[in-house]
């Protein structure tokens, strides 16, 4: 685990783990280490993680664990100039198991610290005339006293409008992962709702899923199990190229129509019921017409216009998913009483944020894999990667790839494992909510088609 | 199926709070609440004015709203878009005792500065009743109070409490009754005792902050409709069905209609001042038994056509001398004509066919007509011209310019009616006022082309050009409306006629300066022209004490109990002009 360079791919370098209890000195654990498990999530706000430590020294007692001592986790990769120390809170000791006479084990699981102070605080605060990003902002700085290395102001994407905003006594995170909801991106405008906060290697992040898919391709991974293309084992061993190679996949999910359709992913209604103006409007998502305009991670829509039965295409039944709010008359230009007397009034633009959060959320939940990588410790959520997943056909060359299933993907979930032999692994969760490839659309006038959709 | 953002279907998300700010800039009725657990008390990191907006709901049987929220109210409502608490309504008010003052320091209480309780609505602080026909003057507070104002005692109204009735509205009736008011028939009646006697729970009470009253009674026995205005003018509908209506200040009823009375008992109008009936069609009166007038002062008829008397008999008792004057002929058309007294002599009859029954004395007298002074010299009057002038309307013109001493002896003799002996004096009827009565009200009135409110008021009437209103002026005057100066001079010209002419009929005295006409009608033009009638400045010049009526210009400088400078200077140039 120590190596100064690379020699395999899953080479990585712990260079401290050391816990601080109520004692006030740091103790190093590296040795007594059986498992180190570290996870992050994409719709998670913070890092949780755990160890599993083989004690026969008796830290247990004579550290005085109290959940309320901190993990210091500070790795490398060999080969690479970067360093990486985080500092976690050790919230919990479960699975203490007596191994015999003079050992026993158990974990101890560490999280981020602002998911401690998160749940120790609520949020009751005005916040007039204010973007939703800096109202982020505040809240991480001020209200869960995160440093701006931790949360880089470039990790906050900047929201479009200025908004009137009271935080209904919320705790923090809670606050924040409401805020998500309501922000439109000042970037990609209309299509940039479904915001996210989250934690990853590069500290906090508050980001649109429309700005995570023009993220530049972190690497482009293949699977390609050693005994394939490689009869005579002749080639020279490329470490470069084994770390990309996907040691295993597992498709978690494929497209589900029914399970779009009733998400709304494809379609969806929104009646926005305005209390000033005693008016309503129907906002309707169609996901083939926002594909047009969208950020995407593949050139091609999940869906073609394949007609039902009543010669309409899933992107148009809008009443799949039916929901109703209330808004505001924030433009104020479409009522002139409302503009002279109360010109401050803020457009709360659910009109946008609900019906395109609705499909985005399930559009990038389309189709899922989980893959294992060797150990990359930059590896981090919110990355786009290239997975190339071979066609299942015989071909005397290197496999083509899939149309459909390869292709960029976004890191939505991280867990790196290491074990008690140092292996260091990565199992990733990939998303897509698009394909590199177009869909068949077939021709609806067709004879059979009718018949066929008649029954 | 995914039912988050569905109306109805997301939980019922309610709230309690304390309303701090019901300036609705969209007039909605809405008001700032601070909901507890949803909202710090801690004003810097929530300033009352960040407050989301929390919208009423109005009960389904009116659209409007009858009654408001205001500062330091609890209420109850619910979020429209759940726990995002950013769309409040309120669904009602919670009623309490309050026992702790608001702490304006901090949220969930009153939150109004000084200016805001400056301009807020208060009950005023005393109300006193004139019995003089000038109404109720109020005494204001400067400011009204933070809420809670009045503390361990419930939020409802003492009306529907029927507790500390007498710091109430029924108190202050129940102490100015208006009490043994007489009547035509010579008894006297009293205002009602006020018939408030409610048991709780049954009285519906409406109480404005200002003291605006409405109350509907429902209590068994004492059931009632009372509507009440904070300075003491109410109508009350007794149990008994009696309806009591009392208006402090003036009243005015405007019927576009007809206007349909019977009264199946009998009718008392008692009227401490004058009364004026003005009809521009017929009037009929038809009284099923007797006609009776009793007026203490003359009794003027006048008609513009024939004056037609018809009974069964018709008796004139006159306790002196009775004139009866015929532009053409005098036809008495009877059986016998019988004349007791002296003789009867007619112009045009020299045969004075006409004789007492009674001392048989034959007309021997010719009456001397009165001498037109256009046409004979003072000082060529023959003593029995001196008489017949002295009786005259134009008895008070000088006799300065006669030098003979025997016309002034005659003159000074005939009678014993005080004579004027201003050379300047102008008999009433002849008199118009002048220019220079004109200016001289310009430049007290000032002028303004556009529509302006009272002043004093700050509301009705609504005046223009030199201090013209809609009353004065016979047609409707409206904010915002403009005339032009030649339309200005002509209203006010036209105003002061008017003035002038009623003012006339109200002198007594033969004659009177121009100086003091003009001073007259200026007072008229300024005070009404009935209100200057009853002045201590017109009982002395229509007895003739001239600087004693100028002094008493002087007098009517109050404007609201206090001396007002500006009263005073006016009637200072008043007095001035009226001695000129």
């Amino acid at each position: 685990m120590a190596a100064t360079e690379l020699l395999f791919p899953q080479d990585f370098s712990l260079d401290s783990c050391k816990i601080v209890t109520a004692l006030g000195q740091p103790y190093e654990f590296r040795a007594m280490l059986l498992i180190l498990e570290y996870f992050e999530d994409l719709y998670s706000n913070f890092i949780t993680g755990s160890i599993t430590i083989n004690d026969s020294v008796g830290y247990i007692s004579k550290l005085a664990f109290s959940g309320h001592d901190y993990l210091i986790l500070g790795y490398s990769k060999p080969g690479s100039d970067i360093k990486i120390e985080k500092t976690f809170r050790a919230y919990k000791v479960s699975n203490r198991h007596i191994v015999n006479n003079q050992n026993e084990t158990y974990t101890i699981h560490f999280c981020s610290e602002e998911a401690i102070l998160s749940e120790q605080y609520k949020v009751s605060k005005s916040y007039p005339n204010t973007k939703i990003s800096d109202i982020v902002n505040d809240i991480v700085y001020n209200q869960l006293g995160t440093s701006n290395t931790k949360f880089l102001a470039t990790n906050s994407e900047a929201t479009a409008g200025l908004r009137d905003i009271v935080i209904p006594s919320m705790k923090p995170l809670e606050a924040i992962n409401w805020l998500c909801t309501q922000a439109i991106s000042a970037t990609t405008k209309t299509t940039g709702t479904s915001y996210l906060f989250y934690e990853n290697v590069n500290g906090y992040n508050f980001k649109s899923l429309q700005s995570l898919f023009t993220s530049p391709v972190y690497g482009v991974y293949k699977y390609e199990p050693k005994n394939l293309n490689m009869p005579d084992d002749t080639r020279v061993q490329d470490l470069g190229l084994e770390a990309k190679n996907v040691i295993g996949y597992e498709m978690v999910s494929n497209f589900d129509t029914l399970d779009m359709i009733n998400s709304g992913a494809y379609a969806n209604q929104l009646v926005a019921i305005d209390l000033l103006s005693l008016s309503y409007s129907v906002n309707n998502f169609d996901y083939l017409n926002y594909f047009t305009k969208a950020q995407k991670l593949n050139p091609y829509p999940l869906l073609a216009n394949t007609e039902n039965r009543f010669n309409q295409t899933d992107s148009i039944t809008y009443q799949a998913v039916l929901k109703t709010a209330v808004t505001n008359t924030g433009d104020s230009s479409k009522n002139a009483y409302i503009k002279t007397k109360q010109p401050s009034n803020k457009d709360v633009n659910i009109e946008t944020t609900i019906p395109y959060r609705t499909a985005q959320i399930p559009q990038i939940n389309a189709i899922k894999y989980k893959i294992s990588i060797p150990g990359d410790p930059f590896m981090t959520v919110g990355n786009v990667i290239t997975f190339n997943l071979p066609e299942l056909t015989r071909t005397t060359d290197d496999k083509a790839s899939d149309a459909y299933y390869s292709g960029n993907y976004l890191v939505t979930a991280i867990k790196h494992t290491i074990d008690v032999e140092g292996k260091f692994m990565t199992i990733m969760e990939i998303s897509k909510e698009s394909v590199p490839n177009q869909y068949i659309n077939p021709d609806n006038s067709l004879q059979a088609w009718k018949l066929i959709r008649g029954r | 199926m995914d039912r988050k953002n569905f109306i109805g279907l997301d939980g019922f998300v309610w709230f309690m709070g304390v309303v701090e700010n019901r300036q609705d800039p969209l007039k909605l009725g809405r008001c700032q609440v601070r909901c507890f657990g949803w909202h710090t008390d801690n004003k810097s990191l929530i300033p009352s004015a960040d407050l989301p907006w929390a919208q009423p709901m109005l009960p389904v049987n009116g659209g409007d709203l009858s009654a408001t929220l205001k500062e330091g109210d609890y209420v109850i409502g619910f979020f429209s878009d759940g726990d995002s608490a950013q769309f409040p309504i309120i669904m009602g008010a919670l009623p309490g005792v309050p026992n702790q003052a608001p702490n304006i320091g901090k949220g969930f209480s009153d939150q109004r500065n000084s200016d805001e309780l400056a301009s807020s609505p208060r009950t005023p602080d005393s109300i006193f009743f004139y019995n003089t026909g000038a109404g109720v003057q109020l005494s204001e507070k400067s400011t009204a109070s933070i809420y809670p104002n009045i503390l361990n005692e419930p939020t409802t109204s003492r009306l529907y409490r029927n507790e500390n009735i007498a710091q109430t509205s029924v108190g202050l009736k129940r102490t100015s009754q208006d009490k043994q008011v007489p009547t035509g028939f010579g008894d006297f009646w009293d205002e009602p005792y006020p018939a408030y006697n409610t048991t709780p729970p049954f009285n519906h009470v409406v109480e404005t902050e200002s003291g605006l009253v409405f109350e509907m009674d429902d209590t068994p026995g004492s059931e009632r409709i009372h509507m009440l205005h904070r300075t003491g003018t109410f109508f009350e509908m007794y149990p008994s069905g009696t309806k009591v209506e009392k208006v402090v200040k003036n009243n005015y009823q405007i019927i576009l209609g007809d206007d349909m009375i019977h009264v199946m008992g009998r009718v008392n109008i008692t009227v401490d001042g004058d009364t004026n009936i003005l009809s521009r069609g017929d009037v009929n009166l038809i009284g099923g038994n007797d006609l009776n007038a009793r007026i203490a002062g003359a009794i003027n008829l006048s008609a513009g056509e024939g004056f037609n008397i018809k009974a069964a008999s018709f008796n004139v008792d006159i306790a002196h001398g009775v004139d009866i004057k015929a532009g053409g002929n005098m036809n008495a058309d009877a059986a016998d004509i019988y004349l007791n007294s002296g003789l009867a002599t007619a112009a045009g009859i020299p045969d004075a066919p006409y004789r007492s029954n009674k001392n048989n004395v034959p007309f021997s007298e010719e009456t001397v007509p009165v001498p037109n002074l256009a046409a004979v010299a003072l000082d060529e009057l023959t003593p029995e011209q001196g008489d017949a002038l002295k009786s005259s309307p134009q008895y008070g013109v000088s006799s300065a310019n006669t030098s003979d001493p025997a016309v002034q002896q005659a003159l000074a003799n005939t009678s014993n009616l005080t004579a004027n002996t201003d050379a300047s004096c102008i008999v009433i009827s002849q008199l118009t006022p002048s220019d220079t009565c004109v200016k001289f009200i310009k430049s007290k009135e000032g002028i303004s082309l556009k529509a302006y409110v009272d002043p004093a008021t700050k509301a009705e009437p609504i005046t223009i050009g030199y201090g013209t209103t809609a009353s004065a002026l016979g047609r409707p005057v409206s904010l915002g409306d403009a005339i032009s100066q030649q339309q200005a001079d002509a209203d006010i010209a036209m105003v002061i006629g008017k003035v002038a002419n009623i003012l006339k009929t109200k002198i007594t005295a033969q004659c009177v300066t121009q100086g003091q006409f003009d001073a007259l009608v200026s007072l008229a033009y300024n005070m009404g022209v009935y209100g200057a009638a009853k002045t201590d400045v017109m009982k002395l010049t229509n007895i003739g004490d001239k600087q004693a009526a100028a002094d008493a210009f002087l007098n009517l400088v109050h404007a609201a109990g206090k001396v007002n400078n500006g009263l005073v200077n006016r009637r200072t140039a008043e007095k001035a002009l009226y001695l000129s």
